[in-house]
């Protein structure tokens, strides 16, 4: 039978389909960039080979320096909003309440929306003279609180961060949600049985018994968050003067805009190798899958 | 049974759409763009691509019925097919068809920065040559059109239209207020100052979109260095941080403070602030000529009292100088197999009719010498046509004449100045960027 | 006391979903309301009833728009990702994770680099790629990038379910006479349909909301897809705000539809494996 399980045959159908997929489209384009980000080119005439040079002048870049600081606020802000949200709804939900078809449907809606329009109605929502936000706030008699949120330095890297958590959390919810459901209901009846309150269940049973997913879910939100792009290009291109430019968009200005190719694929890499620190951490935190069982 | 019930529902979702669709294929204009004639099969198909969307419909009819009227009379056997997309996807589509060698035959473009990289990388064709073989083409056109769009001495693409900054005034809120057209920088504050009293708001200044207050900075910089700043910022031998753009951000924010603006300018979109002034709750709004159109509708409040001024000078040496360029500029690629059946396609954009269109339904100024019907013509690109005449001198935009890179960072150094932040700071960044930049 | 508390928390549970419930929903109710108002309407009174139920913009945003023609790209472009990218996917992790070769591991941290790849520097190289294979302006050119994007994650979630399967299973089956790929298509993956739908949702979702690849790789305007149409809304100088809006609620609408009876598949799909045996 093992014999049966280690047929190359199997296993080249099985693999190989996606591997091929994946490497002429998805491992090439990333070798290219590679090279790429050590030329100096516009793509359409002869680069020249210039190393380590674009690394060394995004180190000096304020711009760039500007992006790294924004995308790591939104992991954190994304971190810190989804995952808990996400659990605190998934498990109120999960522990029957009335109408929680509904309720689900709901929450998830927001994620079906295209960026585009999200973009939109929050621009509308963040405006400062006539601006949901700023509206109540002053019902609340805290006018010292209004800011130009999407055209403020200093706030609109936060106002983009919690357009984000409106639009995503309702999706991870869903996620954790189903790995919620996937445990085992006598579990539960056991534990009642034996007299341990909800809280208890949760910690010792929920808790652990979805922590894989948990895991691909804050590895989502954390590459999500630092690959972002749609909706800041939408609602403020990046501004105002850069305020709110994250690796992406200044990735897209840099090649797409202003032709430097080969400086536009340094940031690429750069945020490669940020993603590949966060799944490391990632895993590290939450404990490979290995050791489980 | 699941599967049934998964495909149940995928059909229900694929049939409301094909519904959906099914009712816009008719009646909008989706065969528009892409349309081929009776008998193309024979026909050597070439392409091109324009800027404008639904919404820049006038530009679009324009680019139909050229096109129809090549493809039906052209004795090269060509067929040229079009495709039009939005701002922001025209310019990441041009950059990635350059990139990968598969531009279309012939393209829009900005001028000056905009083409430049192009040129250089060798992607564009010189269409001066063939401008100077048939004389009748060239002699349509204005005299200086074509400076912005030539490089090294050659000509790179062909400008059927131009555009002006001006300020356009109330003249009703002017005259009721005792405000006469300032002649002078330091009048235009004084108008301001009272305007503000009397509880209109001054200018209408939307600066949600960098390029607006850069705008504004230009030309309120063109007011204190004059030709000789501009002409000193291209050849390199002025510097962004130059006195004569920190003295313009200065006076810009001497306006901030004055209380020039409309509450919230810092988030209010371009559409916002042009519907302030179009509801006259604002009493000057600082724009392209582009915008004739829709001030003038007969369903805006303004359309009754529209005038325009040129923003004065701080400094009277510097002379009677405005923003201005050349727009709607076409040019051919360098892979393209038929130069001359491009050239023959691109020179009927500069034909009569083509022009009267862009002057009567679209608002551009023109870059040829056709004689235009008044009584025809909004009575605005009249003034503004006169306007223009009077001029001293024309910037064609920053951003354009640096393309993105600098141009983008000027915008944003003038969106931080009019946010109140300090001008010196703010233009020794540009000039910070632009040395980094060339470098990269 | 205890009934007191146990009241409490449970109406602290209904308050916070209404909490969200009122959050997520506003902004798209404002949507609804503001597709009746016209352009200068939206910008004096944003924020209360419009004047007259004004059907302008949505003839507008289906003639002129043509947004019924790019929702059915979207859906044609995302239902494709799904299915190819879901079963390229299932396919490989099962390879990977339940037949035994030496090369396993490494080829799945292969795929799992995939997860760390910025899109967007993708572009340039594979516009050059489609372009040379005249793929260009094909639904495959979007196809193609998305599937690619949705593997990695989708193998970590599955390839994380077949290992938790216990061995016996395919014992039995192939005892029984099962091919290897028919256990797999009639056995393993019927069981695995808990993580099979969460990758369809995941990967559908990230389909369904990108922008950036049908902008770039579709030049026909009858091929783009639903965020590249929303864009068209924006003209050079001008925007028509009111139109763009009646054509997000046109798609908010069959996509709430279609949520609510997918909805209970889902449900049902994903606590089918919670009686595992």
């Amino acid at each position: 039978m093992d014999k049966l399980l280690q047929s190359k045959k199997y296993i080249l159908f099985f693999v190989a389909p996606a591997f091929l997929v994946f490497a002429v489209f998805g491992l090439f384009p990333i070798i290219y960039n590679f090279v790429l980000s050590l030329y100096r080119t516009d793509l359409m005439s002869e680069g020249t080979f210039v190393g380590l040079k674009n690394y060394s002048n995004l180190l000096k870049d304020k711009i760039f320096i500007g992006s790294v600081k924004n995308n790591l606020l939104m992991v954190a802000g994304s971190l810190l909003a989804h995952l808990p949200i996400a659990l605190l709804l998934a498990s109120i939900i999960f522990n029957k309440v009335k109408g929680s078809r509904f309720f689900q449907s709901i929450f998830f809606l927001p994620s079906v929306v295209c960026g585009v329009a999200v973009g939109l109605t929050w621009s509308f929502i963040y405006n400062s003279e006539f601006g949901m936000v700023n509206a109540i706030l002053d019902f609340l008699n805290l006018p010292g609180l209004k800011h130009q949120w999407l055209s403020d330095e200093k706030t609109v890297i936060f106002a983009i961060i919690i357009v984000v958590m409106w639009q995503y959390v309702g999706y991870h919810m869903v996620i954790q949600l189903a790995a919620m459901k996937n445990i085992d209901p006598t579990l539960y009846e056991a534990a009642s049985i034996d007299g341990a309150s909800k809280w208890r269940q949760f910690k010792d049973i929920t808790l652990p018994l979805i922590k894989p997913i948990l895991k691909v879910d804050a590895i989502l939100i954390i590459t999500g968050s630092l690959k972002y792009f749609d909706l800041i290009f939408v609602m403020t291109g990046g501004g105002p003067n850069h305020a709110s430019e994250v690796l992406s968009t200044y990735m897209y200005y840099q090649g797409f805009r202003t032709m430097k190719y080969g400086y536009a694929s340094a940031i690429g890499n750069i945020l490669l190798l940020l993603c590949a620190i966060a799944i490391l951490t990632c895993n590290l935190i939450f404990g490979k899958k290995k050791e489980e069982d | 049974m699941r599967a049934k019930k998964l495909l149940a529902v995928v059909t229900a979702l694929l049939v409301t759409a094909a519904m959906l669709s099914g009712c816009g294929g008719s009646g909008g204009n989706g065969d528009g763009s892409t349309k081929d004639s009776a008998g193309s099969k024979d026909k050597v198909q070439m392409t091109a691509m324009f800027l404008g969307s639904t919404q820049d419909q006038a530009v679009v009819d324009i680019i139909q019925d050229v096109t129809d009227k090549f493809n039906a009379e052209n004795e090269f056997g060509v067929e040229f097919k079009f495709e039009t997309y939005e701002n922001e996807q025209y310019k990441t589509k041009l950059t990635t068809v350059m990139a990968s060698n598969s531009a279309p035959d012939v393209f829009f473009t900005w001028s000056a920065g905009y083409l430049q990289p192009f040129v250089e990388g060798g992607k564009v064709y010189e269409i001066g040559q063939l401008l100077d073989q048939d004389s009748e083409w060239k002699e349509r056109f204005n005299e200086g059109v074509f400076g912005p769009v030539t490089y090294d001495g050659k000509i790179y693409a062909v400008p059927h239209g131009q555009t002006l900054g001006v300020m356009f005034y109330n003249t009703r809120l002017f005259e009721e207020n005792n405000v006469g057209v300032p002649e002078t920088f330091d009048e235009l504050l004084a108008a301001c100052n009272t305007f503000k009293e009397n509880g209109i708001t001054p200018i209408s200044v939307p600066s949600k979109d960098a390029w607006i207050p850069g705008q504004l900075l230009q030309q309120v910089a063109n007011g204190i260095g004059g030709m000789d700043l501009f002409e000193g910022t291209v050849d390199g031998s002025k510097k962004w941080n130059d006195d004569g753009y920190v003295e313009a951000g200065k006076q810009l924010i001497q306006l901030v403070e004055a209380g020039a603006f409309p509450d919230g300018y810092l988030g209010m979109t371009n559409d916002e602030g042009r519907d302030l002034f179009i509801k006259e709750k604002a009493a000057m709004y600082y724009m392209g000529s582009w915008d004739i159109g829709l001030l003038s509708d007969e369903s805006a409040p303004v359309s009754k009292s529209v005038g325009v001024f040129n923003i004065p000078p701080t400094d009277s040496s510097s002379g009677n100088v405005a923003i201005g360029d050349v727009d709607q500029c076409l040019a051919i690629s360098a892979n393209t197999q038929n130069t001359e059946a491009a050239a023959a396609y691109i020179k009927m954009f500069s034909d009569v009719e083509a022009q009267e269109a862009y002057a009567y339904n679209a608002d551009y100024l023109l870059s040829t010498k056709t004689e235009l019907d008044e009584s025809k013509l909004n009575p605005l690109f009249v003034e503004i046509t006169k306007l223009q005449q009077e001029l001293t001198g024309v910037t064609p935009w920053l951003d354009r004449v640096f393309g993105a890179g600098e141009g983008v960072e000027f915008n944003n150094a003038a969106q931080a100045i009019i946010a109140g932040k300090d001008a010196g700071v703010h233009m020794d960044a540009i000039q910070q960027f632009a040395e980094d930049n060339a470098d990269r | 006391m205890k009934d007191i508390i146990k009241v409490t928390l449970g109406g602290a549970k209904y308050i916070i979903l209404m909490f969200f419930t009122v959050l997520f929903l506003y902004p798209i109710f404002w949507l609804f309301l503001n597709s009746f108002k016209s352009g200068t309407e939206l910008f004096e009174t944003p924020w209360s009833l419009p004047g007259t139920l004004d059907l302008s913009n949505y003839v507008r945003a289906i003639q002129v728009g043509e947004i019924g023609r790019y929702f059915l790209n979207s859906v044609i472009v995302a239902i494709a990702v799904v299915f190819f990218a879901t079963l390229l996917s299932a396919m490989a992790a099962y390879g990977l994770t339940r037949l035994k070769w030496k090369l396993s591991k490494l080829v799945l941290s292969i795929f799992l680099l995939g997860m760390m790849i910025p899109t967007h520097a993708t572009i340039v190289p594979l516009f050059s790629f489609f372009n040379k294979m005249k793929l260009i302006n094909t639904y495959a050119a979007v196809i193609i990038p998305h599937v690619v994007f949705a593997i990695p994650i989708s193998i970590l979630i599955l390839s994380g379910f077949f290992s938790s399967i216990p061995k016996e299973m395919e014992e039995a089956a192939i005892m029984d006479g099962c091919s290897i790929p028919k256990t797999f298509f009639q056995i393993i993956c019927p069981m695995a349909m808990p993580s099979i739908v969460t990758v369809s949702v995941i990967t559908f979702i990230t389909a369904w909301n990108d922008l950036l690849f049908p902008q770039i790789f579709l030049s026909d305007p009858k091929m783009m897809t639903l965020p590249v149409g929303l864009t068209a809304f924006q003209g050079r100088y001008s925007t028509d705000y009111v139109g763009m809006i009646a054509a997000v609620v046109i798609t908010i609408i069959p996509s709430i539809i279609v949520y609510s009876i997918l909805h209970e598949k889902i449900i049902d799909g994903m606590t089918a494996g919670a009686v595992k045996g």
